[in-house]
């Protein structure tokens, strides 16, 4: 854990250390969804995260987002980081290149408690960037694959062009073992040949059975918002499901008082709740 | 919170007592001013009465007699605007590689808070319990805590906005405080003292009142025959009541708010609220903070600055979403946070009674009124 | 000369019930949907008050506590089409015409109940007095000068300045020799001694943007000093950053500033805002002959463009 200095051990809680993008992939066709792979330029600060958990990202002279890491536990470093472009940091991040220097602390937050699922079919349900977390899960899952039962993998974007990480969707997640990938979009092109919709219906013509499941999902509030419905319809229990919530942090570490919310601070008490426990919390997403 | 108070259980034990003349006040602030930063309440010409850094060559005056400050001691612990760090861009000139240098920045050396009202002492350890518990310590915070060493002087005469009272504090209250000054002729007295009491509590508060500066300053042993009139000088300020929390009795609405979330009185109440950061920036115990970078051209400064969830943008997300839109959401957040949130995480609540956000508000929406109106409501 | 203001308790009383019944009478009509005013709130304080029905208004008060402005809360209800009711005197109509100038509200949503005023007192200041005495003064209204509102010496609009039906008679108007006692003693000082006046008002200034919210002519959509992008103002409440803060206000609402003194007023760090605005109006004054540049029949010397001026030249940019 960052935290404190690497070579004396002095604690420095919101003092980045430094990294270096070590390449950049555009995720979709308009370019709004960047892959970073950041390395930390001091080896012996590396941090070891789980699945779920997000770090600080800074551009220097700009300022600190926090972003979930996309890269499963199991590959290592450098760390993935998807970034879509929506404010300030996020868009100074975008116009870095290889080589450039950012900033890195955490990992921070609690994790999908996927240990505790095992034995247990998994249903992730995704869309958009939303897909970003929870493809660190997946390849943390499909790292344990003979812990899970059957996987589903759910996931829908505006346009063909918008889905994220495609070599995971169509060339490595469909290999993996009783693993099935269902893609949709809102709206299709020319060569698309798949499902046209909205991921809500959708999930429910797939219609997964909730027994023994746990269905994980992340995505825009109105897409959450209507696969929730569509998973109740289809008879699973708010302790089956599983989501991550987004709000504005600033120090990541449940002090700032940014993202409280009732007695919990979303940076550490979270992302990752159960339905059951964000029915406990104050309505404030 | 118990200690001190009307049939609290007895403060904790003196570990040194000592008597200093009023008049000896100013020189011991200057000679401890010469090791250390000294922040205490100020006046400067006549205007209002100020919690900051002394400054010993400016004409600055100590003031004991105000009630209270106009803002809190807080800054003296997280200072409004506080540098993290420095960050340098160089390039290597036979590469070109690019290298960037972090320093974090010192959080300062040794502080002392004199003349803190005990309410402030007491807001402290709220800040303590956010900045140094759970998975992590602030270091910044805990650098200038733990160097830091708090002299408190016992209140002589709460004003009508004080409820302290409600929180089982008390004008002479001990928490938070390594030394707590008690003026000799005891509290309610309309001159000012001609000399105070100084009892420390803690080891830190007994190195103090031994330290050369103290002893120069004329800092004396108390004479014998005076043990008995220190004692009722003592008991007298730590039974003393307050005005406004005599009218509010004891504040203990956790539980009450469990259930009021969704009651329309937020809207209600809030409905006059300037969406100003008033409340919460003269709040001793109000902690919400912001970091920013300041800088071009690969050179800078990372600082954290105090930031407050009145204000509108305070939760604001990249992509325009914002959580607490409506002022009726912020009012809410603020109470609630101070009244039950909190409570909930820490087993106490956030307020300390000092009766700033009663003096500061120019629409009357504080506190006392909210927690005072909430016991009411139905629902 | 500055005036002498003198409060009418017996003329408040009689405002206040009109008000009530007018307030009553536009909510059971559904005239409005809310009625803007004062209620007693927290130790007698005056607060605003949002009736929302005829039973509400009887909560309504008009004292000479009602320091506090309502129009700027107009902008809280910019949603929707309710009509509102709001309740002003004469200078809380120069703020309600502000707005309205600025074009931040719609005047045919308001229903503008004005109140011809005496004088208000300042609220901090009768809350200082003893108790016997602050009793008598809000009782007889036997107050003396200093206790009144700043605003209240300089004030020659006593009858509200737009309005949809007086309550009261219109009180007899007196010409008010402009004077700007706050910019005179700015400029009586040393550049020395006026640089340390605003940098211990910077340092003091904690930036809790109550200044800004309570001034009516403060109302952008989105003020330039909360925008992250570009960053116009540092988060840092570093002494340039607080000059920058001030300025920006105090050149903004140049020209604008019904001289209300609310701005300082509500600061909780008592600082002295109004020697920004005395100055530039002091200015404007000297500058362009005008002396009241809010009230509505007098020129608006910098929100105005002159072809047939001077410094204009044809083509140039």
């Amino acid at each position: 854990m960052s935290g404190q200095c690497a070579c004396t051990g002095e604690p420095r809680l919101l003092v980045p250390d430094v990294g270096t993008i070590v390449d950049v992939r555009d995720e979709t066709a308009s370019g709004d969804v960047k892959t970073f792979r950041i390395a930390l330029d001091d080896p012996q600060a590396e941090w070891k995260h789980l699945p779920g958990q997000c770090a600080m990202v800074s551009v220097f002279g700009v300022g600190e987002a926090m972003i979930s890491i996309t890269s499963s536990p199991t590959k290592g470093w450098p760390l993935e980081f998807s970034v879509k472009r929506v404010g300030r940091v996020t868009g100074a991040l975008h116009d870095l290149h290889p080589g450039d220097k950012v900033g890195l602390r955490g990992p921070y937050g609690n994790r999908f408690p996927a240990e505790e699922w095992k034995g247990r079919r998994l249903v992730f349900i995704a869309g958009g960037i939303g897909l970003a977390p929870v493809r660190c899960l997946i390849d943390w899952c499909l790292a344990h694959r003979d812990d899970f039962g059957h996987i589903d993998i759910i996931y829908g974007a505006r346009s063909p062009g918008d889905l994220c990480f495609k070599t995971d969707l169509f060339d490595r997640w469909p290999k993996e073992k009783d693993t099935e990938v269902h893609l949709t979009v809102d709206e299709g092109d020319q060569e698309w040949t798949g499902p046209v919709g909205f991921v809500p219906p959708f999930l429910e013509e797939i219609g997964p059975s909730p027994e023994n499941a746990v269905a994980v999902t992340c995505g825009p509030p109105i897409m959450i918002k209507f696969v929730l419905q569509a998973l109740a319809r289809l008879g699973f229990t708010d302790d089956q499901i599983v989501t991550t919530l987004e709000l504005k942090m600033q120090c990541g570490v449940g002090k700032c008082g940014r993202c409280n919310i009732g007695e919990k601070y979303v940076c550490v008490d979270g992302p990752v709740f159960t339905l059951s426990e964000i029915r406990e919390l104050p309505d404030e997403f | 919170m118990g200690e001190g108070g009307k049939g609290m259980a007895p403060g904790p034990v003196p570990r040194t007592t000592k008597l200093v003349e009023a008049s000896g006040l100013d020189g011991w602030l200057r000679a401890v001013a010469r090791e250390a930063r000294v922040w205490a309440p100020v006046r400067v010409d006549g205007r209002p009465p100020l919690f900051r850094e002394f400054r010993t060559g400016e004409g600055d005056r100590l003031d004991l007699e105000a009630v209270r400050t106009v803002n809190s001691p807080k800054g003296a612990l997280l200072p409004q605007t506080e540098p993290l760090m420095t960050y340098a861009m160089t390039k290597d000139a036979e590469s070109g590689r690019p290298s960037l240098d972090l320093e974090r920045a010192a959080p300062g050396g040794p502080v002392v808070v004199f003349g803190a009202r005990p309410c402030d002492a007491a807001a402290f350890e709220l800040l303590d319990k956010v900045f140094l518990t759970g998975d992590f310590v602030d270091d910044h915070y805990q650098a200038r805590r733990v160097k830091t060493t708090v002299v408190a002087v016992a209140c002589p005469r709460p004003d009508e906005a004080c409820f302290c009272t409600s929180f089982g504090l008390s004008p002479g209250g001990t928490r938070g405080a390594d030394v707590v000054l008690y003026g000799r002729n005891g509290p309610g007295v309309p001159v000012e003292t001609d000399a105070y009491y100084a009892v420390a509590y803690t080891e830190r508060g007994e190195a103090f009142l031994a330290a050369p500066a103290a002893r120069a300053a004329g800092v004396a042993d108390v004479p014998e025959d005076e043990g008995r009139r220190l004692e009722e000088v003592v008991s007298a300020f730590r039974g003393l009541g307050t005005p406004l929390g005599d009218r509010l009795g004891r504040i203990d609405v956790a539980a009450r708010l469990d259930g009021l979330f969704d009651h329309p009185y937020w809207e209600k109440v809030s409905a006059r609220c300037l969406s100003c950061g008033a409340c919460t920036f003269i709040c001793p115990t109000c902690y919400c903070f912001g970091v920013a970078d300041c800088g071009a051209l690969g050179k800078g400064v990372r600082y954290r600055y105090w930031d407050a969830c009145k204000l509108p943008h305070f939760m604001l997300m990249a992509g325009g979403h914002n959580p607490r839109p409506a002022k009726s959401n912020r009012t809410r957040q603020r109470f609630m946070h101070k009244l039950n949130y909190y409570h909930h995480r820490y087993g106490e609540y956030q307020c300390v009674g000092c009766g700033r956000c009663v003096e500061s508000c120019p629409v009357g929406l504080h506190l006392p009124l909210v927690a005072g109106e909430v016991r009411g409501l139905e629902g | 000369m500055p005036r002498k203001p003198m409060l009418d308790i017996e003329r408040m009383r009689s405002a206040e019930e009109a008000l009530r019944r007018e307030a009553r009478r536009l909510l059971a009509d559904g005239v409005v949907s809310v009625f803007l005013g004062h209620e007693e709130g927290w130790d007698g304080l005056a607060v605003p008050s949002f009736a929302a029905s005829p039973e509400d208004a009887e909560r309504l008060v008009w004292n000479p506590l009602c320091a506090s402005h309502l129009a700027k809360y107009l902008l809280d209800r910019l949603a929707g089409d309710e009509k509102v009711g709001i309740a002003v005197n004469g200078c809380g109509s120069l703020a309600l015409d502000r707005i309205l100038k600025d074009r931040r509200f719609p005047r045919e949503r308001l229903y503008v109940v004005g109140i011809p005023c005496t004088g208000i007192l300042d609220p901090a200041r009768v809350a200082d007095l003893p108790p016997e005495r602050r009793r008598e003064v809000l009782e007889t209204g036997r107050a003396e000068a200093e206790l009144f509102l700043d605003r209240c010496s300089w004030c020659d609009v006593p009858n509200p300045v737009v309005s949809d039906i007086l309550v009261g008679e219109p009180v007899a108007e007196e010409p008010v020799v402009h004077e700007y006692p706050r910019a005179a003693r700015l400029e009586a000082m040393s550049l020395e001694q006026r640089f340390e006046h605003f940098k211990d008002l910077y340092e003091r200034c904690i930036r809790c943007f109550a200044c800004r919210n309570v001034c009516p002519a403060c109302s952008c959509r989105e003020c330039c000093l909360d925008q992250w992008e570009p960053l116009w103002l540092g988060r840092a409440t570093s002494v340039p950053e607080q000059q920058m803060f001030h300025f920006i206000r105090a050149f903004d609402v140049a020209g604008r500033c019904i001289r209300c003194g609310e701005c300082e007023r509500v600061c909780p760090m008592g600082l002295p805002l109004m020697d920004f605005n005395d100055k530039l109006l002091k200015d404007i004054a000297e500058l362009f002959g005008v002396e009241r540049p809010h009230v509505p029949a007098d020129v608006e010397p910098l929100g105005r463009f002159d072809p047939q001026d001077p410094d204009f030249e044809e083509g140039a940019e």
